[in-house]
């Protein structure tokens, strides 16, 4: 049921009232929403000025226009099916994609595991056994070249200077 | 059958007797909301299958404090605001392309003829005027907007509006007051422009 609550909104002097003042209640003059003495003030309005019977006119027809927009509505029977249709494909689609989901994010788990995993052994890892066994090696293999190539022919720099000595005799 | 069994049976048992006769009950309401903000009839039934949609999903958050109804009016509301959003940000966009497709829009200009007759003209400006309207109503503050559609689409009394908006009553006689002038401005507009 309409709540008609007659709106008072009747101007203290409704001489000061301009056209524009009298078309923005137009809309709530055809509903029926105005104090009785404000409905004379319009009906009195529109007597003497065309342009505003005017404008009451086209917003009558847009009354009609909503009316018409209204009964357009068509019960249709198949819409519950179409909605039912709709809602189990959504559901299918979206257990299709947890189930995608799940399996990327386990093998992205295991993936990002392994590499943590890496990580960790790559920092705890200390290789000292074969560390020692090759410092050890190679001063083995020293002792071995200086004994068997003293350093002064070893080093490249004395072979340059003695060269230089050779040439600078005459 | 009661709204409290139906949505019972479609939590519990997930039902789709009970949510079709739901649908079948509801189906009115829901695509005349729509359509008090959506430019055509099979815009605003397409709609109603969205909002049905997330009436489904939503059921099992429903609770028995206001009426089923309420509920339904919000969700196809909001549905019809993030059609309407959806739509501008689309044409916004779609403008960009403009320049691209300049020959097919221009076929689609509709010249008026001299032989144009007086019947087609009026049909012309009767779809003009639907679509002034639907753009006047599209074009005022969010809850004028929704206060306006449910008032005159739905034939919601001042009070059942304050409901579903849940504001209150004066609010909703403020809101529908300053929406029809605000309408008629927009409209006179479209008057003067056609002549």
């Amino acid at each position: 049921m309409q709540v008609f609550r007659k709106l008072i909104v009747k101007p203290i002097n409704s001489k000061k009232m301009n056209c524009k003042d009298y078309n923005k209640l137009f809309l709530s003059y055809l509903d029926g929403e105005l104090h009785q003495d404000l409905v004379s003030d319009i009906k009195r309005h529109i007597e003497g000025c065309k342009s505003c019977a005017s404008e009451l006119e086209g917003l009558k027809r847009v009354y009609m226009i909503i009316e018409e927009e209204k009964s357009e509505f068509n019960q249709n029977p198949f819409l519950a099916a179409k909605i039912t249709a709709n809602i189990q494909n959504k559901d299918v689609n979206t257990s299709q994609n947890t189930f995608s989901i799940r399996y990327l994010t386990i093998a992205s788990l295991a993936a990002a595991g392994l590499v943590i995993g890496i990580l960790i052994g790559t920092l705890y890892y200390t290789p000292s056994s074969t560390v020692q066994e090759n410092s050890e090696t190679t001063q083995v293999w020293d002792q071995l070249a200086d004994d068997y190539m003293p350093e002064v022919d070893n080093n490249p720099y004395n072979v340059v200077i003695n060269s230089n000595e050779t040439q600078e005799k005459p | 059958m009661e709204d409290r069994e139906l949505v019972q049976k479609i939590i519990q048992n997930n039902d789709h007797i009970a949510f079709s006769l739901l649908v079948y009950k509801y189906q009115k309401l829901v695509v005349n909301t729509c359509r008090g903000f959506v430019d055509s009839y099979s815009d605003a039934e397409d709609l109603s299958q969205d909002v049905f949609i997330e009436l489904f999903e939503s059921l099992p958050n429903f609770r028995n404090e206001s009426k089923l109804s309420t509920w339904i009016y919000r969700i196809a509301v909001n549905k019809s605001l993030n059609y309407i959003r959806k739509r501008k940000r689309e044409s916004f966009f779609g403008g960009f392309s403009l320049p691209f497709n300049s020959k097919e829009n221009e076929t689609q200009i509709i010249q008026p003829t001299a032989s144009a007759s007086s019947e087609a003209d009026h049909g012309l400006k009767t779809k003009e005027l639907h679509t002034a309207i639907k753009s006047a109503i599209n074009s005022l503050p969010k809850n004028q907007r929704i206060a306006f559609v449910l008032n005159k689409y739905q034939d919601l009394s001042y009070k059942e509006v304050a409901e579903v908006m849940d504001i209150s009553l004066s609010s909703v006689e403020s809101l529908i007051f300053r929406a029809k002038g605000n309408l008629q401005g927009l409209l006179s507009d479209f008057y003067k422009n056609i002549g």
